[in-house]
């Protein structure tokens, strides 16, 4: 076999065992454990901290609030919902106590086509116009007595 | 002359050749030994972490269609929650509205990233579907919060050219940020519309189910907000749980199931024409 | 961050991660590059393998403009990745489900291999080289020759073996290669505009009359700039692929058209509007592109139109179908994604002019070839048997 036949059947070989040693070499730690991903993604995935603590977490400071709001019809709606999560707090400092209510609540409450029903809704310019939803309404107990039903 | 050019010419490339088989060698051996260091590791407790084992563990999502009241909170939970983009073209869940006029046999649809709602909104990092169809006579009308449905069979895993996207034993879609190349392969093919591109990290982003939550006992965090139950998560593997309830009670249904991706997000009062 | 991306105007209902296209024009360039490589190889088969002497002027230049070409294939998806720093994930854990996960290994060893059919056909020339030169120069065509200077009868005979090895070799894997992507895009039922199981098929006929095309354009600028004649055989030969390949082409496109229009699933009435809308002026100009070459063609082949009047014919057909097949990966890669996957929306792409993804880019992927093979013809001389034989 003439000398470059050769000498190009054996730099093929050395391509081939380089493309083999580089995968075994490359392949990044925990690949393939579990599947075809690397296995300590999930691992770092799930180390993320939460952010959104839930209501048990206020009710630790908070019992009072907690014990009205609970037992009132905003009972559903969890404290973060509206004072946003309350990931390292008290720590670093207080959270917001919504200023626009009429923003706010609109949120949930405007009259709009596609809301169900069974969602107490309010075209805003009639109800109350620009006053501020708090000036009637508590917001961790919404029903005014002065209505007739109860709060639940 | 020529004759010992050649020689030397010949003779390099021979030491070079074995520079390479020693690297082979090297690498081959040094692979061998990972691979056997992370049969080891893999071998003790659960995973994947100390307190949740993933194989005890099957997580499936509902969504009630009839409950959801289009506030939005579960758009704003998620992309805090999870760090997303605060622009309205980066999202991991979203929410679309349906809305049937007197005299139109098809709904009218827009979602929270259409330009009138963001304009409501104040900002795109804000949320709220505006009232445009306040003064208009409508037929029928809803609200559908969307998000990937972790399908038993995922096109996204699929045509990941890497194995940057994966599903866990648990049943969660989740993607390996470390890892994904930004092809965008797996946006393409999600039927679904589930999968945006992270601009800032430049690889694809997705909703995980909030699996650092749920592997916590916490719920994802859509629904830890949502205050009407619209959006219902739990455990397939415990006959107790909400989800296996919410099947259990109603007649569930899945999206475009003829892809035969085989979600495991259930829907209930959605319409022929949510797709 | 409202300049890292563009949110593309639409009507109807799209998904809320729709109005970001997540492939531009590189991706356009990516399939028309490939399509090059594909159909200028197969034109240097004719020679090679099946020993088609009327080919023999434009097979050894074919066979660099596959190379030039091939080499810049990985270009357009490298700028196109979030990370290109990890494109060699997929060398290192290709997921065996993925098609893109073939591109890799199929696209190295397709280049190895142009670059091994490219080295054995010129290596005469390269130990003529080898002697003939000193310092780097020398080197060079030196390490090209693998040090030796062994052009024996015996050792031609070897040589010739592996060329016709390499390019039997070659063939399917050009075509393995080009197929491939088509199946990328065909393979995905998301998508309506392209989850057709002709797609490869259709990606790959048009490939061929592309590189055709291509070598038809550059033979006929080659003649001029370097002042000999043109085979005149080979141009009927060249005028007689293109037609057969065209034909193949327009039947299968019109194949999977009829299919989707005739099959009319859920959201016909929005692929009609798409044809009429945001993709009429490229759906117009892939028409137009192949309907004239196809009677020019025709009539030039029925007339048994020769000399001066085959050339102008064919080179007017060559440039229409260049043209036609850039309309065609346009208007699968961006008709694709106009196309929204609600099927009650329709999107309008606008390609950036500047930045990593803009037409600047994907203007220079395509154009860089060109001065590679400028220079490849400058190292490995394709035109000495094909002039002398003019």
């Amino acid at each position: 076999m003439p000398k470059h036949i050769v000498r190009l059947i054996m730099s093929l070989g050395i391509v081939i065992l380089l493309v083999i040693g580089s995968k075994a070499l490359f392949t990044a730690d925990s690949f393939g454990v579990y599947g075809h991903y690397r296995a300590n993604a999930v691992p770092e995935i799930a180390s993320d901290t939460p952010k959104y603590k839930g209501p048990d977490y206020c009710q630790l400071c908070h019992s009072e609030r907690h014990a009205t709001w609970s037992a009132h019809r905003h009972g559903k709606v969890k404290c973060e919902v509206c004072h946003g999560p309350a990931g390292e707090h008290p720590a670093t400092g207080k959270l917001p106590i919504p200023s626009d209510t009429v923003k706010l609540c609109s949120t949930c409450h405007e009259a709009m086509p596609a809301r169900p029903a069974a969602q107490p809704q309010i075209v805003v310019s009639q109800h109350s116009g620009t006053q501020a939803c708090i000036a009637c309404h508590n917001p961790h107990a919404p029903r005014i007595a002065s209505s007739g039903g109860s709060d639940r | 002359m020529k004759n010992k050019t050649h020689k030397t010419a010949s003779g390099r490339r021979v030491f070079l050749g074995k520079l390479g088989k020693v690297a082979v060698y090297a690498g081959a051996l040094l692979g061998a030994a990972r691979g056997l260091a992370k049969g080891e590791s893999s071998a003790a407790g659960s995973f994947p972490t100390a307190d949740y084992d993933w194989t005890k563990h099957r997580w499936g999502y509902g969504v009630d269609a009839t409950r959801c009241i289009g506030c939005l909170r579960c758009v704003e939970a998620c992309k805090i929650e999870n760090g997303v983009s605060n622009d309205a073209h980066h999202f991991r869940t979203w929410v679309e509205r349906y809305v049937y006029l007197k005299g139109e046999d098809k709904p009218r649809i827009d979602s929270h990233s259409d330009p009138q709602n963001i304009a409501a909104a104040g900002s795109q990092g804000e949320y709220r579907f505006d009232n445009r169809y306040k003064d208009a006579e409508v037929e029928k009308a809803f609200f559908v919060p969307k998000l990937c449905n972790h399908c038993e069979h995922p096109s996204c895993v699929q045509v990941c050219p890497v194995g940057a996207t994966f599903k866990t034993k648990d049943g969660a879609v989740l993607i390996d940020h470390t890892y994904c190349i930004g092809c965008q392969y797996c946006v393409q093919a999600c039927p679904y519309g589930a999968r945006t591109f992270n601009y800032e990290q430049q690889v694809t982003d997705k909703c995980t189910w909030c699996y650092h939550r749920i592997t916590k006992g916490l719920q994802p965090a859509c629904v830890e907000v949502c205050p009407v139950n619209a959006r219902i998560f739990g455990d397939l593997m415990d006959p107790g749980s909400a989800i296996r309830k919410f099947i259990r009670e109603n007649r569930v249904q899945v999206l475009k199931p003829e892809t035969g991706n085989a979600p495991t997000c259930f829907y209930i009062g959605i319409d022929k024409e949510v797709s | 961050m409202q300049e890292l991306y563009h949110v593309a105007p639409y009507t109807g209902y799209v998904y809320p991660n729709e109005t970001v296209f997540p492939w531009g024009v590189l991706i356009v360039i990516y399939p028309y590059i490939t399509g090059l490589v594909a159909g200028s190889f197969t034109v240097s088969t004719f020679y090679h393998v099946f020993g088609m002497k009327r080919f023999e002027p434009v097979a050894r230049f074919a066979l660099l403009t596959a190379l030039s070409f091939m080499i810049f294939v990985p270009t357009p998806l490298l700028f196109h990745l979030g990370h290109p720093e990890r494109a060699l994930n997929a060398l290192w854990t290709p997921h065996l489900t993925s098609a893109m996960a073939a591109f890799g290994y199929t696209a190295g060893f397709y280049i190895l291999l142009l670059m091994l059919e490219t080295g054995f056909i010129f290596r005469q020339h390269i130990v003529a080289r080898a002697q003939a030169t000193t310092g780097v120069v020398r080197g060079f065509y030196r390490i090209l020759a693998f040090g030796s200077d062994d052009v024996s009868e015996n050792a031609l005979a070897y040589d010739r073996k592996w060329i016709r090895a390499l390019a039997l070799i070659g063939m399917p894997g050009a075509h393995i290669l080009h197929g491939y992507a088509g199946f990328v895009f065909g393979s995905l039922k998301a998508r309506e505009w392209w989850a057709s199981d002709l797609m490869p098929a259709i990606f790959l006929s048009s490939a061929v009359i592309s590189g055709i095309a291509l070598l038809v354009l550059l033979y006929v600028a080659v003649a001029k700039v370097r002042k000999f004649a043109l085979d005149n055989e080979c141009m009927r030969g060249l005028a007689y692929t293109l037609f057969g390949f065209l034909i193949f082409t327009l039947v299968l496109e019109l194949l999977e058209f009829v299919n989707l229009i005739y099959k009319g699933r859920e959201g016909i009435e929005t692929v009609m509007a798409l044809i009429a809308g945001p993709l009429a002026l490229g759906l117009n100009i892939q028409l137009v592109g192949s309907v004239i070459p196809l009677v020019v063609l025709t009539v030039m082949i029925w007339r048994k139109t020769q000399g001066t009047p085959l050339v102008v014919g064919l080179t007017v057909s060559a440039a229409l179908i260049m043209i036609a097949v850039l309309a065609m990966r346009w208007n699968v890669v961006i008709g694709g994604q106009e196309l929204s996957k609600t099927m009650k929306g329709l999107l309008t792409y606008h390609a950036p002019i500047w930045g990593r993804e803009g037409i600047v880019v994907a203007a220079s992927v395509f154009i860089a070839p060109f001065f590679v093979l400028w220079a490849l013809t400058r190292l490995f001389p394709p035109w000495d048997a094909g002039s002398q034989r003019a």
